[in-house]
């Protein structure tokens, strides 16, 4: 019956994973989501648009570092994929497609502002509100062994930001997508489309360049 | 590149866990070997703990909507302009078509003058053949802009001078236009039926998807076939419609929650406008249209048989519960049909009879008593001023004292489609002797009258005939 058929629309036809049947929550299939956007269902498709819009959100804002910017082009990064919904084979995860398309964004966004930089006298756009802070603490906890480095200052926080933002784009952009996303060289290279090796090369002189800025945090 | 430094950059992905065991064992030596090398893969690592610690952002909570909402915009709000586009270029085509026959035309009469042949005389017979006939006369029958439309001769034309659809709803037009969004096709009978008189219908279109927004609704492109599809928590639903140049519809579906918050704020909404809205005090806003669309068909109310010649019984009943929402009616008919509407109107009252009701409703949508209790729907109606102070001050005119229920609502002319010929028509069923038998009453042609002109023969006559 249609009216059955089309419940899925609305989360009837969700793969329950093991992660997330322990923590209670439904994860939908995103082929099947997939597959319904592509047939015109918004509603597939805001499902898909919650899934990923803190991940998306998350990347676009650590690589442009504002707010605005970071909310302006997450949105871009989703009418995008609405607008090319068709075209995506299936032959990587959405979310790695979602990725690349977001990751070519704002590195045009990036060379369409040029090299100029607008610092604000408070810093980077990283302020505090309750919700950043507790997965604050649930991310380092989850990160980071050790619990003294979960109390990461504010200040700290913007001079990683203040560093992250002297990168190029694609040794940020690879930076973001493994330490902050925490893909797999693998995955990284999809999103990229480049060889691992190259991700390789790019992650160890993003690295090493941040290490130079931030010398006087190494110690 | 010597050793040295290929072990360097390999120090990152020794550090992701990324190398396989050989070159693993071959770094972790190397590292024991050279205290240098085992300071930077610190530092490297130091680096990456410090990138890990930084929060991860969130999405501001209304990203799902804004996302959708600009996805739906351009499909919804410039529909009508993608339409008036086509219809652009198809005027422009036919208009460079039509030209080219007239210049044939033209070019034959110049060579049958030329030629001096009585080929002159079928000359007038191609013009007439290739230009626009002359409109022919409305008939009483064909007097809605939808009529005019199709009987005219000249299509093209008239594609071009009234490319929009009606500008009222007529009961057809309310059951069927949510195909176009991609639904099941199924209508839902609306819990709440809103209209709003505005003179910006798109800047109070957007303010009502902003508070649709707000109240986490999003767009949706698909009316739900099953009410019960929309979630206590999670997506919701609405739809946009436009339903002519001067209307446009806002159908929502959502949790009851939600839809009473925004029923509260369109009042913020209605408050907004400078345009006289619905009466003040009249309680048929505020009374669920499941109340108003309740009179059994039994009791029958002709307009509910009209309806049910061109739709189901949902639609039918759809109909109905459009026609007391218009404030022509509600101006032109200050009694109600019955006293049981009478009582509907106080909230109190309302909320106990659409208890009552609500089950029967549910049951007749094949749900059961009270399987999706948590789901609401409302229709909200955006009217431009001019549509609707016409047929305010119109109706206010034409309801002299003296005039009885039945003949003041009958006087007044149709709203939108500024047709003074269509008041002839509509005037003439609430002429009829109050005995004609209901399922005869000609209240409008079928798909032709707008709503509100539908509920003038109806809503009168159908208390006169009890």
């Amino acid at each position: 019956m249609t009216q059955r058929a089309s419940k899925g629309v609305t989360g009837a036809d969700p793969v329950r994973g093991e992660e997330a049947a322990a923590k209670g929550t439904i994860v939908f299939d995103d082929g099947a989501l997939v597959d319904r956007a592509r047939k015109g269902d918004m509603q597939a498709f805001g499902l898909l648009v919650a899934k990923y819009q803190d991940r998306v959100f998350n990347l676009t804002f650590r690589m442009c570092g504002r707010q605005a910017d970071a909310e302006e082009l997450a949105q871009e990064t989703f009418l995008k994929a609405l607008e090319r919904i068709g075209q995506f084979r299936g032959n990587s995860g959405f979310y790695t497609w979602l990725f690349r398309i977001a990751a070519n964004l704002t590195i045009s966004h990036r060379r369409r502002a040029g090299r100029i930089h607008f610092s604000s006298l408070t810093g980077p756009d990283d302020g505090d509100d309750s919700r950043t802070d507790a997965l604050t603490a649930e991310t380092a906890a989850r990160r980071i062994p050790d619990p003294t480095a979960a109390a990461v200052s504010a200040e700290t926080r913007q001079r990683i930001m203040e560093a992250m933002q002297g990168l190029d784009e694609e040794f940020r952009l690879v930076v973001v997508l493994r330490d902050i996303e925490d893909m797999d060289y693998a995955q990284i290279a999809e999103v990229l489309d480049t060889p691992v090796g190259t991700v390789k090369s790019r992650l160890h002189r993003a690295r090493t360049l941040l290490k130079e800025k931030l010398g006087h945090l190494m110690h | 590149m010597n050793e040295h430094d290929d072990i360097r950059l390999q120090l990152s992905a020794y550090l992701d866990g990324e190398l396989d065991a050989p070159a693993a064992r071959r770094i972790e030596q190397a590292v024991a070997d050279d205290p240098a090398l085992a300071g930077e893969l610190a530092e490297l690592r130091t680096v990456r703990d410090l990138l890990r610690a930084l929060p991860r952002r969130t999405a501001p909570p209304t990203f799902v909507a804004d996302v959708l909402a600009a996805a739906e915009r351009p499909r919804l709000v410039t529909a009508p302009h993608h339409e008036a586009h086509r219809a652009f270029w198809a005027a422009r085509v036919l208009a460079a078509a039509a030209g080219f026959l007239i210049f044939l035309a033209v070019g034959a009469v110049v060579v049958a003058m030329l030629w001096n042949t009585p080929a002159i005389d079928s000359v007038p017979g191609d013009d007439v053949a290739s230009a626009p006939a002359p409109p022919s006369p409305p008939t009483p029958e064909t007097d809605s802009p939808r009529e005019r439309r199709w009987t005219n001769t000249q299509p093209p034309v008239i594609a071009v001078e009234d490319p929009a659809p009606p500008a009222l709803l007529d009961p057809e037009h309310t059951a069927g236009d949510l195909h176009g969004l991609g639904g099941s096709g199924r209508v839902l009978a609306a819990d709440f039926r809103e209209e709003i008189y505005t003179d910006d219908i798109e800047t109070t279109n957007r303010k009502i998807v902003e508070l649709c927004n707000d109240n986490g609704i999003i767009p949706a492109a698909s009316a739900p076939a099953d009410p019960c599809d929309i979630p206590e928590v999670g997506l919701n639903n609405f739809a946009v419609q436009r339903t002519g140049d001067e209307q446009l519809q806002v159908y929502v579906v959502a949790p009851a929650g939600r839809v009473q918050r925004v029923l509260e704020g369109l009042e913020e909404v209605r408050s907004e406008q400078r345009v006289p809205q619905a009466p003040e005090g009249d309680a048929i806003a505020s009374v669920p249209s499941r109340l108003r669309s309740s009179e059994p068909a039994a009791s029958g109310p002709r307009h509910a048989d009209s309806a049910r010649e061109y739709a189901g019984e949902e639609e039918a009943r759809l109909a109905v519960a459009a026609a007391p929402a218009c404030p022509t009616t509600r101006t032109a008919a200050p009694t109600p049909p019955d006293t049981e509407g009478s009582e509907a109107r106080t909230s109190a009252d309302a909320r106990k009879i659409e208890q009552v009701l609500s089950d029967d409703i549910r049951a007749d949508r094949g749900n059961g008593p009270a399987s999706c209790p948590h789901v609401q729907s409302v229709v909200i109606t955006l009217n431009l001023r001019s549509a609707g102070q016409q047929t305010v001050a119109d109706v206010t005119d034409a309801h002299v004292p003296g005039d009885s229920p039945t003949t003041a609502p009958a006087a007044a002319p149709p709203p939108p489609a500024t047709q003074p010929a269509a008041t002839q028509p509509t005037t003439q069923p609430t002429t009829q002797p109050a005995a004609q038998p209901a399922t005869t009453q000609p209240a409008k042609p079928p798909h032709a009258a707008p709503a509100s002109t539908e509920t003038r023969p109806t809503t009168a006559p159908g208390s006169e005939s009890e």
